[in-house]
């Protein structure tokens, strides 16, 4: 099990940087997961690990072993990391059972060894049938397992994956996300994954990293990256969160123009503009109440029903919307006046 | 960082940098160094003759001769209507047949795709020499069948005039134009004319203004490719021009070259050519570059089939009509030449002979020395040229270091170097120290390369697109070096595409007569250039011999070829 470490990673392309300054520590045997959406530089850093891209700045150290550096990079056959691309990068002239020794062969294994270590993986990836048919005769669902069983019977130091599962439809990929962590606490390999899915971070990662614009906009477990976003960036990319912005009256009261708003953790700069977000199915909506702390009118000017819940749309006093997840049972209709709660624990300060 | 891990680091970097002996620049720069004399130096020379004068002083003294003298005016403007009405005769006539064969629920559509495809190996200067046999004012067969009938003293056609080498000409270029369109009509996908279908336009109407507007691009491509043709074809001309008292440019030079050769204006009278080439070419990218208008995206899917009803026998009929053209008739001919006492003859066992073959393959001295520089030829550049456009193409598409696009140029510019030009400049080039290859097989090599290396490259080019980068990167991943990918992941998966731009070559190698024309001597004369030979003689019964074994020795070792490449793999090549 290898320790993986990026310092100041960057990689610029014509001066524009598309990682940038990277620094992020993976222990032995994590997962971690890049999540962040296209174009943010998480594909870029992956394959920096890899050691198909030269950094411009920065290292890739393994162990305290200098990969990559400024201007070089140890070839990616020498790393002894595998991968898993987001097109599976099956090879269609092999059968799966020849995809899946290949790492194997190269490595000098004699004959006898390679075939039982081919079975026994298939097996594990519920592919024991098909060691002899060719990729372009297997469903997605198939190639990817596939995929995982030649990246993994390699027993590599660092297992890099690619987006894996952005071909698959939506059950097949919910039925994947756990069957990767079942694999992953099965070998324990320390993992990068890189996905733009939430839902796929949070199944699968020990540590989530969001990225944006080529940099770590915040790193933590599921849970904290979800309920205490650092930025506006993490708190709307996360599963959807109302931002209101203002400007503070003290350092737990932000003024956000149709009401003052507390929050329970106090960290505004008195007098400073600044914001608070609050995720939509913490937002508490009732047909009728009265003025209160951290509760204010609203118009209803929208609202969908969405089996499990409802969502709304609701317009403030002066013209803001923001969207709410309410109990499926609250019917209100278009136009109605409503009350909203902001409860003081869920409205959570950002800093600016 | 302390010093200790400081050291380590550059330590490791010395040695990764030694480990990774990286041989893709080395190779990168040996080739655009062989690349750039190949194509500079004949390139150079004919600009160096074209500006000066016997003495070796520079003038512009060729250029206005050329200008002011009718001789070489008029031949100009022959070639100009000729290239025009190639262009626009092939265009018109395989556009219609590319959209029954990919459009339409022609009957035998595959056979007839497959029979446009083949008549590509029909050498032009051979076809020709069958429209010859066949449209002779007075030997011809069909005017002699036609006197015949009719009893008329005229003939029905004469061949010998430029009418007639349009005629020829437009034949064996159309399978250009049919290709290119019925590849671009395989490829519209069916969502586009559905879209069209569900806003309530019918088949007819769907077919006027989506299908064939989305085609137009290449219909030009192709029409442009019959224009480059017509003007740079050699053979054609001097077979059925040259009879008739007219010149177009290409034998116009060659002309210059007989005795006293006059150099100086050959090379003059080459370099428009090279420019107007090389402006078409120019206009071509422009136009087709446009984005959104070329590149057809969207959803493959089977392309549907227009019913065509009632016409379905009478398009047939008019499709067989025009294949006849350029293969059945010309093929009927030759095969009645070689074994009839003279092309004319009636159809009788008194006139059946094997003089023809007795001759060629006994009696003349030429038929063995010929056919043996034809296919060690054939061979070497197939089989160098493959070679090389592989590396270029792995250089282009896969390594993204600067001075891979001059490469890309190098490899695509010899497109715009018609052959009776680039013999013109090899022959200025090699007939000096300290390369003196005048005289020897591997001046027509260099030629042939040159030639033929674009085909070659742009097949390679587009199989190393087919196949995804990434499948190259999981072989890295999982420790294998450059090398060994190479050979186990990239080269099986473009084994089809090597071999087809081994063909490709093969083929043109074998049909080349422009550059040959100009650079051959005795002992390094190929078919081509003897066939050209014989018919100067009028011996067409050995041409008919010798252009059918041609022939037949093209479709076997293609046919071998392909073979070969086939064995032991029925894998289907589907990106994973």
């Amino acid at each position: 099990m290898a320790h993986l470490e990026l310092r100041g990673l960057s990689k610029r392309y014509d001066g524009n940087a598309v990682v940038d300054r990277i620094d992020l520590t993976v222990p032995p045997g994590n997962l971690v997961c890049l999540l962040g959406p296209s174009g943010c530089g998480k594909t870029t850093t992956l394959r920096l690990v890899a050691g198909f891209v030269e950094p411009s700045d920065g290292e890739v150290r393994v162990n305290d072993r200098v990969l990559s550096a400024r201007g070089f990079a140890t070839p990616p056959e020498q790393r002894r990391m595998s991968m898993i691309f987001q097109s599976y990068a099956l090879w269609p002239h092999m059968t799966v059972a020849d995809n899946v020794a290949y790492g194997l062969n190269l490595r000098g294994m004699p004959k006898a060894e390679i075939g039982r270590r081919v079975a026994e993986m298939l097996k594990a990836v519920k592919l024991g049938a098909f060691a002899e048919r060719y990729p372009g005769e297997m469903s997605g669902g198939q190639q990817q397992r596939a995929a995982l069983a030649r990246a993994l019977i390699v027993e590599p130091e660092i297992l890099l994956l690619d987006e894996p599962l952005s071909n698959l439809d939506a059950a097949l990929r919910e039925e994947m996300r756990f069957e990767i962590r079942r694999l992953h606490d099965a070998y324990r390999y320390t993992t990068v994954y890189v996905t733009h899915d939430q839902a796929e971070a949070m199944t699968t990662a020990d540590l989530i990293v969001v990225m944006n614009q080529g940099r770590i906009e915040q790193a933590g477990s599921a849970e904290d990256v979800y309920n205490r976003p650092r930025s506006t960036f993490v708190a709307a990319f996360l599963g959807g969160a109302n931002i209101l912005k203002g400007r503070a009256i003290d350092r737990a009261r932000l003024d956000v123009g149709p009401a003052i708003l507390r929050c329970a953790e106090p960290s505004f700069t008195p007098g400073g503009e600044a914001s608070l977000s609050i995720r939509y199915h913490e937002v508490k909506v009732r047909a009728d109440g009265a003025a209160g702390d951290n509760r204010l009118e609203a118009r209803v000017v929208r609202q969908t029903f969405l089996g499990s819940l409802r969502d709304l749309a609701l317009e403030l006093a002066d013209g803001t919307v923001i969207r709410a997840s309410a109990p499926p049972d609250l019917a209100v209709p278009p136009d109605a006046r409503v009350w909203v709660d902001l409860p003081s624990e869920r409205c959570r300060p950002l800093p600016s | 960082m302390t010093a200790e891990t400081l050291a380590t680091g550059v330590g490791q970097r010395v040695r990764h940098r030694l480990g990774r002996l990286d041989l893709s620049l080395p190779v990168l720069v040996a080739t655009a160094i062989f690349l750039a004399l190949l194509i500079g130096l004949p390139v150079a020379w004919l600009i160096v003759y074209a500006l000066t004068n016997r003495s070796g002083a520079v003038t512009f003294s060729n250029f206005s001769t050329l200008a002011s003298d009718p001789a070489f005016t008029e031949p100009l403007v022959t070639t100009l209507i000729l290239c025009f009405s190639v262009a626009t005769a092939a265009a018109v006539v395989a556009s219609p047949i590319a959209w029954l064969v990919s459009r339409t629920d022609l009957p035998g559509r595959r056979t007839i795709r497959a029979l446009m495809t083949a008549s590509f190996v029909t050498p032009p200067f051979l076809g020709a020499i069958a429209w010859e046999i066949l449209a002779a004012p007075n030997s011809g067969i069909l005017n002699q069948m036609w006197r015949g009938l009719t009893g008329s003293p005229d003939p029905l056609f004469d061949i010998y005039t430029l009418p007639g080498l349009i005629f020829v000409i437009a034949c064996y270029t159309s399978p250009y134009v049919f290709v290119l369109v019925a590849n671009a009509l395989d490829r519209i996908p069916a969502d586009l004319e559905d879209a069209a279908g569900i806003l309530g336009a019918s088949r007819w109407r769907t077919t006027i203004t989506v299908t064939i507007p989305l085609v137009v691009p290449a219909i030009l491509a192709g029409a442009l490719i019959a224009f480059l043709q017509a003007m740079t074809l050699f053979g054609s001309p001097a077979i059925l021009a040259l009879p008739a008292g007219f010149h177009t440019v290409t034998t116009k030079i060659f002309s210059l070259f007989q005795y006293p050769p006059k150099p100086q204006l050959a090379a003059a009278a080459a370099l428009p050519l090279l420019v107007i080439t090389v402006m078409l070419l120019v206009t071509q990218a422009r136009l087709l570059g446009r984005r959104g208008y070329t590149v057809i995206g969207g959803k493959a899917g089977e392309p549907r089939r227009l019913a065509l009803g009632r016409l379905r026998i009478p398009a047939l009929i008019l499709v067989l009509c025009v294949l006849s053209l350029p293969l059945t008739l010309p093929y009927a001919a030759l095969l009645k030449a070689s074994v009839s006492s003279f092309p004319g003859a009636p159809l009788a066992a008194e006139f059946l002979t094997w003089r023809h073959v007795n001759f060629v393959f006994i009696e003349f001295s030429q038929t063995r020395t010929a056919f043996w520089n034809t296919l060690v030829l054939a061979l070497g550049t197939a089989t160098l040229g493959t070679m090389l456009a592989l590396a270029i193409s792995y250089l282009t598409a896969r390594r993204a270091i600067a001075g891979s696009r001059f490469l890309e140029f190098l490899a695509t510019a010899p497109v715009a170097i018609p052959g009776i030009v680039l013999g013109v400049g090899l022959f200025l080039s090699y007939t000096r120290p300290p390369l003196a290859l005048y005289g020897t097989l591997w001046i027509l090599l260099l030629a042939f390369l040159t030639i033929e290396l674009p085909v070659a490259f742009q097949q390679l080019r587009s199989s190393f697109h087919a196949v995804h980068p990434e499948l190259e990167e999981a072989s890295r991943i999982l420790g294998a070096g450059r090398l060994t990918t190479l050979a186990r992941i990239t080269a099986p998966l473009l084994k089809s595409g090597v071999v087809a731009a081994w063909c490709f070559i093969f083929i043109g190698v074998v049909r080349e007569l422009s550059a040959a024309i100009m650079l051959f001597t005795a002992n390094t004369k190929v078919l081509s250039v003897v066939i050209y030979d014989l018919n100067e003689s009028g011996d067409l019964g050995a041409i008919a011999v010798l252009g059918t074994t041609m022939l037949l020795i093209t479709f076997a070792v293609v046919g071998f070829a392909n073979w070969i490449s086939g064995v032991g793999s029925g894998v289907r090549l589907r990106g994973g």
